[in-house]
C-alpha cells in the first residue's frame, strides 16, 4: 500500500511507516434507548401520549368489532383505500368502508400536527402479536404522499430504522455494516415519519417475543398499530411512459406497417370477432359513441349499427387499407390518446396491452380508457394469454414473448415490388416466406385485474378467459368523491366533521372529549 | 372530440383543435334522430360551429345553441346530421390552438403521432 494510490482513500498515495494486524472488533448488540431523543434518524418524530386510556380502549374496540383480513400472516384492516400486497400498490376497484368515527376523529387530530391542510384518507390496522413483525420497507412514494403516521396500542415495540441506499459516511459505521437506529414506540404514542425518515430510511418490526430496552428484556404483548396515509391519485407520468421503447418499434410497429398492405389477403375478408368482444358491442345502445383504441382493420366498427366509433390505431397504414367511408378513424398512440376526456359511453382496448413492453405502458393505455370514458361508461379489455387452450397450436414458456408471423411468397414478391419498407430484424425464408417477429406480453391470469385496479375512478364488472384471451370489462365510477381533484391532486374524503381536537402538548395530561361534536377552538 | 396531445398543453389549451381543410367531401347519410340526439349530449357546439365555419359549411348559422326543442325539430336534426356525419375532411391539417403544431389530414385520416424528439 505503501505510496501506492488507493481507492479507499479517494487515490490518494498512502505513506505507510508502520503497519500491524488488528482484530476487527468485535459486533456490538444492538442498542435500543428508550428514547427516540437519542435517534438521528431526520424527520422522525416520536409523540407520546397522543391518545388518553379510554381513546385507545375506544379505538381498539372499534378495530376489534370490524373483519380482519387473514391474508397475510399477521392480521390487517384496511379503510379509505385498499392497500394490495400483490401489486404494492392502493387499488382502486376493491370496496373499502371508510374511516370508523373514532379512527376519523384521530385522524383530524393527526391533521392538526401535520398542519397545512393536510388530512388523512386511508387507515391500515395491523395486529402483531408476539413473535410477528413486518419487514423492512419504505411506504410506496408512488401511492402516499409525505406524511405517515404510525398509533400504537395496547403494547409497545421496537422498531427498527435503517438508511435505505449508499450511506451518505464514507466508511462503514462503527457498531456493524449498515447504519440501523431502534426505537422504542410505547403505547399511545404517535410516531410521526416525514422527510428522510418518510423517503430514505426503512422500517421493521423483528419477527421476536420480546425486545432488548435499556439493557432490560421486555416481553411482547399484542399490539395494535393504526397507520394513517393520505392516498395520491395517480396521475399521468409524462415522458416515462410515452416514449416507444425500441423493442415496440421493429417488433410491433414495424411488422404492422410491413404486413399491412396485405393484410385484408391474409385474412380475408371473413371477419374473425373474439366472442366476448362482440357480446359487449352488441349490449351497446342505439347513439352509443365509442372509441376503439387499436382499431386495426377496422373489424368491429358497423358490428352494432347503432354504435358511432372513433377508431384510433398506431399503423397508418393499416388504417389506410381498411378505411372505409363510415369508419372515422385517426392514427395515434394508445398510451397518449388524442381524444378529449369524458366524451364516450365505450371503449375498446382490444389486442392492444399485449404489444405494450412496459408495465408503465400498460397502465397508461388503462388510464386513457378510463380518461376518455363518462362516468357509467363501460370499457372492454382484452389480451394474449399465457395459459393458452389445448387445442391452440401454440404455447407460452414466459410472459415476454416474440411471436413469429409469416408473409406468404407471392405477397413478398409483391412488397418488394411496391417497396414498402421492412423492420430490420425480418428474414427471408427458403421457402420465400417472409418470417417477422412479433413482440407480445402476454397475461397470467389475474394480471389484466391488478392491472385495472392500479387505475382510479374504475372498477371491474367482469371478467374471464375467451379463446386464449383474458378479457376485463370496466366501468367508470361516478363517485363524487373522487370528481373535481385535479390531475396528481390528492383525493380528498369529502366533508370533514365539525369536531376539531386540540393536539396534546407533550407530557401535559390531555383535554377529554366528551365525545360531542362541537367545535373547539384549535 | 379530438384534443392535442403536444406534451406540456394542457386539456383545455389543447381544445378545440383548428380545423383546415383543402379537400372535402360529403356523402349523404340517412338521418338517424336518435343518433343525433345523443350524439349532442357529447358535442361541444361552440366547438362543431367553429369547424363548420373553418370549412365554409352554413347549416349551423341559424343556431346560437341546441336547446331540447331544437333536437325534437327535423329541419335541426337533419343539419347537425350533415354536419356531424356526412362531412369528410379528405386533405387538410389538425392545428394544436396552444402550440401550433400541425396534425396532417391525408386521406381521411388525420396523423397525430407526436414524433420522438417531441415526446417527453
Amino acid at each position: 500500500l505503501d505510496g501506492a494510490p488507493c481507492e479507499a482513500l479517494g487515490g490518494a498515495r498512502p505513506h505507510i511507516r508502520h503497519a500491524e494486524l488488528v482484530q476487527p472488533p468485535p459486533r456490538a448488540e444492538p442498542v435500543c434507548t428508550s428514547s427516540h431523543a437519542d435517534v438521528p434518524v431526520p424527520g422522525l418524530s416520536l409523540l407520546e401520549s397522543f391518545v388518553s386510556a379510554e381513546e385507545e380502549a375506544a379505538l381498539a374496540a372499534c378495530v376489534d368489532a370490524q373483519a380482519w383480513d387473514e391474508t397475510l400472516t399477521r392480521r390487517v384492516q384496511h379503510y379509505g383505500f385498499p392497500f394490495n400486497y400483490r401489486t404494492l400498490a392502493v387499488d382502486f376497484t376493491a370496496p373499502c368502508p371508510p374511516l370508523p368515527a373514532p379512527c376519523a376523529r384521530a385522524a383530524a387530530a393527526l391533521a392538526h400536527v401535520a398542519g397545512g391542510g393536510w388530512e388523512a384518507n386511508q387507515m391500515t390496522a395491523n395486529e402483531y402479536l408476539p413473535g410477528q413483525g413486518i419487514s423492512a420497507h419504505v411506504d410506496s412514494l408512488r401511492c402516499f404522499d409525505e406524511d405517515v403516521f404510525i398509533l400504537s396500542l395496547l403494547g409497545e415495540v421496537v422498531m427498527t430504522f435503517a438508511e435505505v441506499g449508499p450511506p451518505r459516511a464514507a466508511l462503514p459505521a462503527a457498531d456493524g455494516e449498515e447504519m440501523r437506529r431502534h426505537v422504542l414506540l410505547p403505547r399511545r404514542s404517535l410516531l410521526w415519519l416525514r422527510g428522510e425518515a418518510r423517503t430514505s430510511w426503512s422500517h421493521a418490526i423483528s419477527s421476536r417475543k420480546s425486545d432488548k430496552v435499556d439493557g432490560r428484556i421486555v416481553p411482547r404483548r399484542r399490539r395494535v398499530s393504526l397507520t394513517f396515509r393520505r392516498v395520491l391519485r395517480p396521475g399521468p407520468t409524462p415522458g416515462v411512459a410515452w416514449r416507444t421503447p425500441e423493442v415496440e418499434r421493429e417488433h410491433v410497429h414495424a411488422v404492422y406497417d410491413s404486413i399491412a398492405p396485405h393484410w385484408n389477403h391474409t385474412r380475408g375478408r371473413r371477419k374473425v370477432w373474439w366472442h366476448k368482444v362482440k357480446q359487449f358491442l352488441d349490449s351497446l345502445p342505439v347513439g352509443t359513441l365509442l372509441a376503439d383504441v387499436g382499431s386495426g382493420d377496422g373489424k368491429y366498427f358497423g358490428i352494432n349499427p347503432g354504435v358511432a366509433a372513433v377508431g384510433l390505431d398506431r399503423s397508418l397504414p393499416l388504417l389506410r387499407v381498411s378505411k372505409e367511408p363510415s369508419h372515422e378513424t385517426l392514427c395515434g398512440d394508445a398510451v397518449h390518446v388524442p381524444l378529449r376526456s369524458g366524451a364516450f359511453d365505450a371503449v375498446l382496448l382490444v389486442a392492444v396491452l399485449h404489444h405494450l413492453s412496459t408495465l408503465d405502458r400498460r397502465a397508461a393505455a388503462v388510464r386513457e380508457v378510463a380518461r376518455l370514458l363518462r362516468p357509467g361508461g363501460r370499457a372492454m379489455l382484452q389480451a394474449w394469454a399465457l395459459e393458452q387452450d389445448e387445442g391452440s397450436k401454440r404455447r407460452f414458456d414466459g410472459q415476454d414473448q416474440f411471436v413469429a408471423w409469416r408473409l406468404q411468397r407471392q405477397y413478398v414478391e409483391q412488397q418488394a415490388q411496391q417497396r414498402v419498407p421492412q423492420p430490420h430484424h425480418a428474414v427471408l425464408e427458403e421457402s420465400g416466406d417472409m418470417r417477422y417477429e412479433r413482440y407480445c406480453h402476454v397475461f397470467q391470469e389475474g394480471e389484466l385485474e391488478d392491472l385495472v385496479s392500479t387505475v382510479a375512478h374504475v372498477r371491474v364488472v367482469e371478467g374471464g378467459y375467451d379463446k386464449g384471451n383474458w378479457y376485463v370489462v370496466l366501468e367508470k365510477l361516478e363517485d363524487e368523491r373522487l370528481q373535481g381533484a385535479g390531475e396528481g391532486m390528492p383525493v380528498t374524503m369529502g366533508e370533514r366533521e365539525s369536531v376539531v381536537l386540540r393536539p396534546p402538548r407533550r407530557g401535559a395530561p390531555r383535554d377529554e372529549a366528551d365525545g360531542t361534536e362541537r367545535e373547539r377552538e384549535s | 372530440l379530438m384534443r392535442s396531445n403536444v406534451p406540456g398543453v394542457e386539456a383545455s389549451a389543447g381544445y378545440p383543435l383548428v380545423v383546415e381543410a383543402e379537400e372535402v367531401k360529403v356523402e349523404e347519410s340517412e338521418v338517424n334522430p336518435e343518433m343525433v340526439r345523443k350524439l349532442m349530449d357529447k358535442v361541444d357546439f361552440a366547438a362543431l360551429k367553429g369547424a363548420a365555419a373553418a370549412l365554409q359549411l352554413g347549416e349551423l348559422d341559424p343556431y346560437e345553441e341546441i336547446t331540447a326543442e331544437l333536437l325534437q325539430d327535423d329541419e335541426c336534426l337533419a343539419r347537425l346530421s350533415r354536419v356531424l356525419l356526412d362531412v369528410h375532411v379528405i386533405n387538410g391539417a389538425l392545428v394544436c390552438p396552444a402550440s401550433g403544431r400541425r396534425f396532417p389530414i391525408r386521406d381521411g385520416i388525420p396523423n397525430m403521432l407526436l414524433h420522438e424528439d417531441e415526446v417527453g
